[in-house]
């Protein structure tokens, strides 16, 4: 086969055919696709518009539409077109009934008149003619309007997924989050371990012993929400104890009667001078070398000196001056004056050192009403914190049925109390179980607590307080499950909140 | 646009002037004969157009309508028109081989002397008008499709070849049924084009009346001879045909065969038998002078489309379906081909 001129020209003309063919059909591949995916786009925007949607599947299909029509005009590009289907757009456009698929077969054969003929034929119908107007690369209307839609589109899932609030999207996963929440539990129980200003007492020693215990459990995997807060409430148990055992008052009963009951008696002066000066410190020190020397009777106490005697007296009256104030850390101090007294009586040396040992620790405990008020403070932020993750401002589970820090109380605050009047409680509380269908759709749990005591004692405190727990955890996702609207949520929210007993608007 | 329009015809486009030069002839002779022809038939340009490419491809065209309609008078027109020898046979019932071929006579010499002698019939011509040929039993047009064929005739086992160029131009008229005979298919498919002539329009109809009925009647000029149009012929076979449209031309033809799976709609209902392989071969033949006669080097699938009504329409028989329902050939290679030209142009 010979190369001609006019072989060469025809190749040229091929090459200017095959690069307006790709640059149509690029054109064409992304409208088409563009125009596939433009309903999804659209229908992502409106979805994500109602909330019906979340803003993370939004952007993924939002995403694979941008992307669907780039990877398609991508392969376009790089493929190149079919050599027939370019040589009949050629015959097409230019109206040279299948001069170019002649001509490309001849071009490839020895010249001979018919071939050449045809061939420079072709060639002169291609080259008289305008290219621009017999094969317009245009991007027409609807082309345009394709692509202005999808990019409003994307534009506007964007644009909505940033106008979201803070904290609506996005969120970690529940068991990240829960993970989260519960390690901070655990720090705080850590960081309580190691305070430097914690007492050295029995006390305190059994306290550390039950926070060991308690970051053990905080850190199974298996602890629900119901019995982290157990555990939390545990925790503050131990700590309202000890907080009223330091409480000033106990403390200045318990320094009186004290001073009363060792008045006059030998051996005992200094501690008598420390109590009545009010020096704790001081009289605890006195307390504890009393005890040693009781112990070792050195000191010796006998039942049947007059004095020892009527330091017994005083110690009973004193004993029973303070089982009188219904307070239970006094009523422990009159159980620990009485057990001295019963030692002294008794001639037991030994457990009456150990008596005035113990209340030289007793009187130890004074004064850290602050440490432990402040770390009651620390435990109900830790427990708010817990409760409401999500930052929203919602008032700790608490406190909703009126189980703050302040108080023991059933919550009484509602609207219209639309649960009926407060269950009178009894001290043998019971519980029942009744099944019911509010809508039908599955079992529903109602525990009534009665009891005959102003107050229900702990574990009745921690069972409802832990029930709440879950009643909050349904409604929450019943709310977030449901098929209700972002701003019908808010409201929801809002009207839940406001009922709550403790808030603002409660009446 | 034409494509021919947009060749400037003074520029040599290949190395070959002489040739080209001939190509320009080959249009410019047929143009001539067309305007000669159309002195006196009015209007009908395309089945003059059709009679003269078959004749240039040296094929025997069928004509058929009623009567009246001019398709004797331009089949001796075109003798006329072309210092051909013209034959003419009127086809009756008891029309016998021997009245067409000839016969030999007894030639008595004197005493003692005798001999026969081939007496030739007026099929020794070239150009045979063969009127209502319908009407002949089977065994004269069968005389006539060896002739056709064969371009040779045998008689008593002498076979006597016929002058180049041969054409048979018959006529038939498909209004009278009674007392004809129908050509065999073989026969039917030996013919190149079947044309149908059709009524004149109103405009052709007056200048017909304009032209018959005066005094003066039109003289037509000898424009070539037998010879020339046999080198035009020989020309028109040199154009070139692409693969591609050889393959459409295949496939035109395959999709006429009602039991492959090319054909579709109609042609596999109605049709009984489609075109042979002579009908591709006449298809090209007619599609390479038509590419001339547009003025181009090469045939383009246009080309055959162009003349495919002619060539199948005579090929593709129909089943007694068709006839049931009223379906025309017509109407089936319409479809067939409006198919064909979505599919390639």
């Amino acid at each position: 086969m010979q190369t001609t001129p006019l072989t060469e020209a025809w190749n040229d003309c091929l090459r200017r055919a095959i690069a307006k063919a790709r640059a149509a059909r690029l054109r064409k591949v992304t409208f088409r696709a563009t125009a596939a995916v433009l309903p999804v786009t659209v229908l992502s925007v409106l979805l994500l518009g109602l909330d019906r949607i979340e803003p993370a599947v939004a952007l993924f299909l939002v995403g694979s539409c941008v992307t669907v029509p780039c990877l398609a005009t991508l392969v376009a590009a790089l493929v190149p077109p079919k050599k027939e289907a370019v040589l009949r757009e050629i015959d097409r456009r230019f109206g040279i009934a299948d001069g170019a698929e002649a001509a490309t077969e001849f071009a490839g054969q020895d010249p001979e008149f018919w071939r050449e003929a045809t061939l420079a034929q072709t060639l002169r119908a291609l080259e008289t003619a305008n290219w621009s107007e017999r094969w317009p690369i245009a991007w027409p209307g609807r082309t345009r309007l394709v692509f202005s839609l999808q990019g409003l589109a994307a534009i506007g899932v964007v644009g909505l997924i940033v106008m979201q609030p803070a904290g609506s999207g996005f969120a970690d996963s529940p068991e990240d989050a829960n993970a989260a929440r519960v390690q901070a539990l655990v720090d705080l129980v850590e960081e309580w371990e190691q305070r430097p200003d914690t007492p050295e007492t029995a006390d305190w020693a059994a306290f550390e012993q039950d926070l060991a215990q308690a970051r053990e459990n905080l850190r199974n995997p298996d602890f629900d929400e119901r019995e982290v807060l157990l555990e939390l409430s545990r925790i503050e148990d131990r700590l309202r104890e000890m907080l009223e055992q330091s409480a000033p008052e106990i403390a200045e009963a318990m320094r009186l009667a004290l001073a009363e009951s060792f008045a006059g008696m030998s051996g005992f002066e200094a501690l008598t001078e420390a109590l009545a000066e009010g020096d704790l410190d001081i009289a605890q020190q006195e307390l504890e070398g009393l005890a040693e020397k009781v112990a070792d009777e050195s000191l010796p106490l006998d039942p049947s000196d007059a004095e020892t005697q009527e330091m017994l007296d005083r110690l009973a009256e004193s004993a029973d001056g303070l089982r009188s104030t219904e307070s239970a850390s006094l009523a422990e101090w009159a159980d620990r004056l009485e057990e001295f007294g019963d030692a002294v009586e008794a001639g037991d040396c030994e457990a009456a050192g150990a008596c005035l040992a113990g209340m030289g620790e007793e009187i130890g405990k004074s004064g850290q009403e602050e440490t432990l008020a402040a770390l009651l403070a620390q435990l109900d932020a830790a427990r708010e914190a817990f409760l409401s993750p999500d930052g929203e401002g919602e008032e700790p589970i608490s406190r909703m049925a009126g189980l703050d820090a302040n108080g023991d109380e059933a919550g009484t605050g509602s609207v219209d109390d639309p649960f009926g009047d407060e269950s009178p409680f009894t001290r043998n509380y019971h519980e029942e179980d009744l099944s019911g269908t509010p809508q039908a759709d599955g079992e529903s749990r109602r525990r009534t607590v009665s009891t005959d005591e102003g107050r229900p004692d702990r574990a009745v405190r921690d069972h409802v307080a832990a029930d709440l727990v879950d009643l909050d955890r349904l409604s929450r996702e019943a709310i977030e499950n449901e098929s209700i609207p972002l701003a019908h949520r808010r409201t929801i929210q809002r009207y839940f909140q406001s009922i709550r007993p403790g808030s603002g608007e409660e009446r | 646009v034409h494509f021919i329009d947009m060749i400037p015809t003074s520029t040599p486009i290949a190395s070959d002037p002489e040739k080209e030069q001939q190509v320009e002839e080959f249009r410019r002779r047929f143009e001539e004969l067309r305007s000669e022809i159309g002195k006196v038939i009015v209007g009908q340009q395309e089945i003059v157009d059709y009679t003269l490419m078959a004749m240039v491809a040296g094929g025997h065209v069928l004509l058929e309508g009623v009567p009246g309609l001019g398709k004797t008078l331009l089949v001796k027109t075109i003798a006329e028109a072309m210092r051909l020898r013209f034959g003419r046979v009127q086809f009756t019932p008891d029309l016998m081989p021997a009245d067409l071929i000839g016969t030999k006579m007894f030639i008595d010499e004197g005493p003692g002397k005798a001999r026969f002698e081939f007496s030739r019939g007026p099929i020794f011509c070239n150009l045979l008008l063969g009127d209502e040929i319908n009407r002949a039993t089977p065994r004269t047009q069968s005389a006539l499709l060896e002739a056709m064929q064969e371009r040779s005739v045998t008689v008593s086992g002498e076979t006597y070849s016929l002058a180049p160029p041969f054409f048979v131009l018959a006529t038939q008229n498909p209004l009278e049924q009674e007392g004809t005979y129908p050509l065999p298919e073989a026969q039917l498919d030996r013919f190149f084009f079947k044309l149908n002539v059709g009524y004149p329009t109103f405009e052709e109809f007056e200048n017909i009346l304009a032209r018959t009925t005066g005094a003066a009647s039109a003289d037509v000029g000898k424009v070539f001879s037998g010879e020339e149009l046999l080198a035009m012929g020989r020309l028109a076979r040199e154009v070139p045909v692409p693969a591609i449209v050889q393959k459409r031309t295949v496939e035109l033809v395959m999709a006429t065969h009602p039991e492959t799976s090319r054909a579709a709609g109609l042609i596999r209902k109605y049709a009984r038998y489609g075109a042979s392989p002579r009908a591709g071969q006449t298809c090209l033949f007619a599609a390479k002078i038509h590419a001339i006669l547009r003025g181009r080097y090469h045939v383009a699938s246009e080309d055959i489309l162009h003349v495919a009504r002619a060539v199948l329409n005579h090929r593709v028989l129909l089943n007694f379906e068709a006839q049931a329902d009223g379906i025309s050939i017509d109407e089936i290679l319409s479809e067939l081909i409006e198919r064909k030209k979505t599919e390639w142009l």
